[in-house]
């Protein structure tokens, strides 16, 4: 054999050889590059319907991409996997809230399925409606709030089930709020969670993420301290009501508010804007209708107070348990909601209805600007200053540097 | 007892997991020809395997051999997901891989023989646990040929050869099927005519939701052929031919379905179409359950999940393989191959279920093959009239093209390497040992089908498929 043939020989080898070690490559997730981003890289949101995207009474895909989860989300260069509900919504959100009217001619019973696209898992895990005792627990486990979202949301998983199938690094909680708002709504502080439940629920909860060996923020129930007097815009005050009769407002409705929501009493009496507009709109038909505040569903003072301490007494529960985790905890969503509270025009302190035979629609902000049009849900604005609080928050407890929501 | 003997040289010619050929392609087919890298088309072993590696080495052989062999496969590799970074390892055991091969020089220049050897097939066995137990978790394609041959020495330079196969096909698949893709009836759901039906995944339910076990085997036997030549240009230089034709197998089989519960509860009360679902309704009962307060789809009689008739068609490829060798001196000879095998023909897969009106079980898996080139090299030392020593390299290319990378056959380019020895025992008997290194590139792939019998892209690759494995080839024969 020649040297030329044998150095062809060996060439063709070669060639093989390179050609048959052309290995491809497994596409790893991106670690974010900003300081701690490591701790990242999926990061799921537990929840209720603050959490999940409502706004104005309703959910859907628009709704569901400007909550603070997708925002946070952003912010930390992370996947955002939410169950994507197919426009107009399940329900459809209001654009009138007065007339009940909601996008593409819904109603409180429609309910579209959720978008052909699946995501592989879920970041946002929220469900509206949730308690705490539903972050760990679906019906038929008593005293728990499943609902039709709980299945076109998580498909009959519980939240924290959905959570660790999505093997995350980091986890939100924001639970609670719900198990004060039945009380609220009602008049009725029986439905509160006791602080016993509350603290065993959650405490399960964080079990779950604990296993799953993800770092985790507990975010403080509520949208402002009621201690502080910040309501949300669903509630007026008694007073509210009894000076909008006295200036006539509500004519020629034969509507009548009762004397017993006059000031001073009327100051510490909170009446919904689901019973309060619902007695109007009895007198609207052309009844006699009389707000009483001495009823349930209002709020008198020993349930607003009640509602008040038991605000805290959870958030004193929520923060005991960060602190034994050694998780960050934030109080600042409700700092930041308590500042706003003092802002013009953020917190309506009663629903714009502007003329009664034409209302407002809902672009009129009629809760407020810091509140969509149900006053109970943020405006998309609000969840964007929620999930500021929540990226400082989480900085300042991790030194990490995610970076601020624009 | 005919059929019993099938069954028995069934599991002897028993079929490696993902073997070291190109596509589901098997060339380890005898401890001699496996230590020089299954060269030798050209000048195959005296063993009786060229039965498998051309039949046109049978003619010149003196006397009877008798060759019992087996290859023993021991397979690693899996799966590593993008998402979470999930390493899955292939289930596959060790696995034996026996060989027979008969041959009888009746004159100097007529021989003839037969061998039982299994070209092609494969499995693969992935646990439970695996994304890709939705395209499947057991997948066997076993293929017996049965080849009677003739061999005739028409001039001293050149040998014809050929033989007729018969074909012993068998094809079982295993899958989960995921309650997330898959369709909602629609009498419950409708969609405008032409559009893909709702999913349950629209109903929340995740991926990754097995709620029914499919197990689709068939069988089959077809016909083939096998041609060969070898032309002596001198006493150092030959030069090599076979071809072995494709065998098409229409299988017609059965299709059985068990449930897998899902444990999982309706969370709240939901109406769906004329189906209102109670709050608390175990989502197993509603699958079962038939109407109208359940879908019926595991109904004996007449679920969608019922038994029923499967058909489908696979080709095993033909074959060309060209090749020379030379000995060069003192009892060195060096060989060389190159082998074409016509994957084009495994192009799709329509997995039919005639009897499902609903149209929902059929699936259409596009392979997409490309036809493959194998080069490989082999040299052997014949050191004394006791010892003979060899070795070899070998490379393909992949038949799969990249998006067609998935759990029945996550195959790729690969670079092998083998050695062997034989040492002869006594004057009939003589013994082979061999062993192979498979190292398969790393290559992309996806665990799942497109949904809807839709053609797949890259975009579904969701990871990365890593194989190799180590082959141990045994063998002994006896001269009569």
């Amino acid at each position: 054999m020649t040297i030329r043939r044998m150095s062809l020989a060996a060439g063709l080898g070669l060639a093989l050889v390179a050609a048959g070690c052309n290995n491809e490559d497994l596409f790893t997730p991106v670690v974010p590059g900003y300081t701690g981003g490591a701790m990242f890289q999926r990061y799921v949101a537990m929840g209720n319907s603050i959490t999940a995207g409502v706004q104005s009474a309703g959910i859907n895909d628009s709704t569901q991409q400007q909550s603070y989860v997708a925002l946070v989300s952003g912010a930390m260069a992370t996947k955002y996997y939410y169950p994507s509900l197919t426009k107009p919504g399940c329900p459809p959100p209001f654009t009138n809230v007065f007339t009940q009217a909601r996008v593409g001619g819904g109603t409180s019973t429609t309910c579209l399925l959720r978008s052909a696209s699946i995501p592989p898992y879920l970041t946002n895990v929220g469900v509206p409606g949730a308690e705490v005792i539903d972050g760990i627990n679906n019906f038929p486990k008593p005293g728990t709030n499943s609902n039709a979202l709980t299945l076109l949301m998580l498909g009959g998983r519980t939240q924290s089930q959905a959570m660790m199938d999505a093997h995350p690094t980091f986890v939100s909680v924001w639970l609670g709020n719900n198990d004060l708002l039945g009380a609220a709504e009602t008049g009725d502080t029986t439905f509160a969670t006791d602080t016993a439940s509350f603290r065993a629920n959650y405490a399960a909860v964080l079990d779950s993420i604990q296993a799953t060996g993800a770092s985790a923020i507990l975010i403080a129930v509520g949208l402002g301290h009621l201690a502080n007097n910040v309501v949300l815009p669903f509630f007026s005050r008694g007073t509210t009501w009894y000076g909008l009769a006295a200036s006539g407002a509500f004519a020629p409705a034969p509507f009548t508010v009762a004397s017993n929501c006059a000031p001073p009493r009327g100051d510490t009496v909170l009446v919904s804007f689901a019973y309060g507009f619902g007695l109007l709109a009895t007198a609207q038909g052309g009844t006699p209708t009389t707000l009483d505040c001495t009823a349930p569903p209002v709020d008198e003072r020993p349930e607003v107070l009640f509602l008040a301490q038991r605000q805290l007494q959870y958030n004193a529960i929520i923060q005991a348990l960060a602190t034994a985790h050694g998780w960050a905890y934030t109080d600042g969503v409700n700092a930041t909601m308590d500042s706003l509270a003092g802002v013009a025009n953020q917190f309506a302190p009663f629903p714009n209805i502007g003329n009664p035979s034409n209302p407002n629609p809902c672009s009129a902000s009629v809760f407020g600007l810091a509140f969509s049009c149900d006053g109970i849900h943020p405006s998309q604005a609000t969840q964007r200053l929620i999930a500021r609080k929540v990226v400082q928050a989480i900085n300042q407890k991790y030194g990490s540097a995610i970076p601020a929501v624009p | 007892m005919r059929r019993y003997t099938l069954s028995v040289l069934c599991l002897l010619v028993g079929i490696p997991a993902l073997a070291a050929a190109q596509g589901f392609g098997i060339y380890e087919q005898g401890a001699c020809a496996m230590g020089r890298a299954g060269v030798g088309v050209a000048a195959p072993c005296a063993d009786g395997s060229a039965l498998f590696f051309n039949p046109a080495g049978l003619a010149g052989l003196t006397g009877g051999h008798v060759t019992v062999g087996a290859t023993l496969l021991k397979v690693q590799g899996g799966f590593t997901d993008d998402l979470f970074q999930q390493q899955t390892s292939l289930d596959d055991p060790l696995l034996a891989v026996p060989q027979v091969y008969i041959s009888y020089g009746s004159t100097s220049k007529l021989g003839f023989g037969v061998g039982v050897f299994a070209p092609y097939g494969l499995e693969t066995k992935w646990p439970l646990t695996f994304d890709g137990r939705f395209s499947g978790y057991k997948n066997i394609l076993q293929s017996l040929y049965i080849q009677p041959t003739v061999a005739y020495q028409l001039s001293p330079r050149l040998s014809l050869g050929g033989g007729l196969d018969i074909v012993l096909g068998k094809v079982e698949l295993n899958q989960r099927l995921d309650l997330a893709q898959a369709p909602v009836p629609t009498t419950l759901v409708p969609v405008p005519p032409g559009s893909p039906p709702a999913v349950f995944g629209q109903f929340g339910i995740a991926p990754g939701t097995d709620f029914a076990d499919a197990h689709l085997e068939a069988t089959k036997t077809t016909v083939a052929a096998h041609f060969g030549a070898i032309f002596k240009v001198n006493d150092r230089l030959s030069f090599g031919a076979r071809y072995l034709t494709q065998a098409k197998f229409n299988y017609s089989g059965t299709a059985t379905f068990a449930q897998v519960p899902t444990g999982l509860i309706i969370p709240a009360a939901i109406a769906v179409g004329p189906l209102t679902i109670p709050a608390g309704t175990p989502i197993d009962a509603l699958l079962a359950a038939p109407a109208p307060t359940g879908l019926g789809l595991f109904d004996p009689n007449t679920g969608v999940f019922r038994t029923q008739p499967v058909t489908t068609t696979i080709k095993n490829p033909a074959l060309l393989t060209l090749g020379l060798a030379y000995k060069v001196a003192n009892g060195w000879t060096l060989m060389g191959d190159y082998q074409l095998t016509w994957w084009n023909s495994f192009d799709q897969l329509d997995i039919t279920f005639p009897n499902d009106s609903s149209g929902a079980l059929s699936r259409k898996l596009f392979e997409s093959y490309s036809n493959t080139s194998g080069f490989r090299f082999g040299a052997e030392w014949v050191k004394d009239a006791m010892w003979t020593v060899r070795g070899g390299y070998l490379y393909h290319d992949g038949a799969a093209p990249a998006q067609t990378v998935t759990p029945l056959l996550p195959e790729g380019s690969r670079n092998e390497v083998t050695g062997g020895v034989t040492v002869k025992l006594s004057k009939v008997l003589s013994a082979n040992v061999a062993y192979q290194y498979v190292r398969q590139n790393d290559r992309r792939g996806r665990t799942r089908e497109a949904l809807f019998n839709q053609p797949p892209t890259t975009g579904l690759n969701d990871g990365l498929y890593t194989f190799h494995a180590h082959l141990f080839g045994v063998s002994l024969g006896y001269a009569f």
